[in-house]
């Protein structure tokens, strides 16, 4: 449902992607492991559309997505993205910040859409937080309001981009919880990380990008206990 | 009673509050026209898509903010009438006020604007919003909060702002202020009332800003 093919992305003179190429399929979880500066995360803002690429074509069920086109908004309403600082809407309560996007973009009406983000909510497990304003809120709740607030406009692609890393160690079990449950639901994730018991457990498939490319790839399996390229085995080491 | 309090009768008053209704019709036609104006540059000044918007705006701006608004009103006030337009001289007046405004405020708008975290921007997108629910939905609910010190302050510069419309024989407060003073010689009574009037204009407005910012602040 996803395919990428020899994308590459520059920022200025920056070449931050190298021609990557890989596809996801339906129901498939693959995590993205690499070094900070890999292009792991530009990636998947490239798959979204928030970042434009210089060469190389992106698809998400056939469609092409082009950053900046009139059309992308489409694409970005069947794939969910969290960013790693939450981005909630501070002036709006939980329940507005999950069901703000299904009013205005989906336009359901407003007793359907507050019964929609009633059971995401429930679902990541904050329904005694319908009320709350993001400031009110621990991290790892907000990062559950926003996990909600991705999955209310049923999407059939999630991306996630290293949504564990601004939270406190003690909070960061609570939302890998909610993702593990949704990828046994069957949702097609791509996730970006550095949690890699999550990654073995969890993943269908491992890439390892390095200097913006896929240096290596396979099952969870193979890459931690049988790394073959030399950069894989050291980020291993330095990552355990 | 010394003979200067006997000169300064009722009808004086009556003379500088209908100059003080001048002065706040003034304000009111530059703040509310000033404003819409300067949504419109903010707007400009911020634009993603059409980016060649954004230099007439910043030329705009420069030129109103880096001239006296004295010069602005000699201009619009004779200028005008030069070229053949003989506008009615509240309009005339209102005009460089109004472009003013729209110079200032617009900083403001675009300040407001670029308040908002770029992640809340991307948030909205990636849930499918276009341009117009972000900056209805998003970007408004912070940049208003934003906006609203800056913007009194500038509403209250305005207020004092439109006494420069005596130098071009505008009848507004100082003027009326000036008019009562040659004919009572009470100079320093009639300026010392003109100013409470002023204050009186002003001190409102930034009692509503607090309040209003006090409201906004209950909501998250």
């Amino acid at each position: 449902m996803l395919k990428l093919e020899n994308v590459h992305k520059w920022f200025g003179s920056l070449h931050v992607l190298k021609g990557v190429s890989f596809e996801v399929s339906r129901g498939e979880v693959v995590v993205i492991i690499g070094r900070s500066g890999s292009g792991k995360s530009t990636i998947l803002r490239c798959i979204n559309g928030l970042e434009p690429i210089q060469q190389g074509r992106i698809e998400v069920d056939g469609d092409l997505v082009e950053a900046h086109s009139r059309q992308v908004r489409h694409i970005r309403e069947k794939v969910g993205f969290v960013f790693q600082s939450f981005n909630l809407f501070p002036y709006y309560t939980a329940l507005e910040n999950v069901s703000l996007a299904l009013r205005i973009v989906k336009k359901k009406p407003a007793a359907e859409a507050q019964k929609i983000a009633e059971e995401m909510l429930a679902r990541v497990g904050l329904s005694d937080k319908l009320e709350a304003y993001p400031d009110r809120l621990s991290g790892g709740q907000q990062q559950r309001v926003a996990i909600a607030r991705a999955l209310a406009m049923s999407p059939e692609l999630m991306l996630f981009d290293e949504v564990t890393s601004a939270l406190d160690p003690e909070l960061v079990g609570e939302v890998l919880k909610v993702m593990q449950d949704l990828a046994e639901g069957g949702m097609t994730m791509i996730v970006v990380t550095h949690e890699m018991g999550f990654a073995r457990k969890v993943g269908d498939r491992v890439l390892f990008f390095h200097e913006g490319e896929i240096a290596e790839q396979g099952s969870p399996e193979q890459i931690f206990t049988d790394p073959r390229h030399e950069n894989l085995r050291t980020f291993i080491q330095s990552i355990l | 009673m010394p003979e200067i309090f006997i000169a300064f009768s009722y009808k004086d008053i009556l003379f500088l509050l209908q100059g003080a209704l001048v002065t706040i019709a003034l304000c009111a036609m530059a703040a509310s026209s000033g404003l819409i104006l300067a949504l419109a540059i903010g707007l400009m000044r911020t634009a993603q898509r059409f980016r060649f918007l954004r230099w007439p705006a910043g030329v705009y701006v420069e030129i109103f903010r880096g001239t006296p608004l004295l010069m602005q009103i000699f201009i619009a006030y004779f200028g005008l009438s030069i070229l053949g337009l003989n506008l009615p001289r509240f309009v005339a007046m209102s005009i460089p006020l109004i472009l003013y405004t729209g110079a200032y405020m617009g900083e403001i708008v675009r300040a407001g604007i670029e308040a908002v975290p770029r992640g809340q921007r991307e948030a909205g997108l990636s849930l499918g919003m276009t341009y117009g629910h972000l900056l209805r939905y998003i970007v408004t609910p912070t940049a208003v909060r934003v906006m609203i010190p800056p913007s009194v302050g500038f509403l209250v510069q305005l207020v004092k702002g439109t006494s420069l419309a005596y130098v071009v024989g505008y009848v507004e407060l100082t003027r009326a202020g000036y008019i009562v003073s040659q004919s009572t010689y009470a100079t320093m009574l009639v300026f010392t009332l003109v100013g409470a009037i002023y204050f009186g204009i002003c001190y409102p407005l930034s009692l509503a800003s607090q309040r209003l910012e006090l409201r906004l602040r209950r909501h998250a």
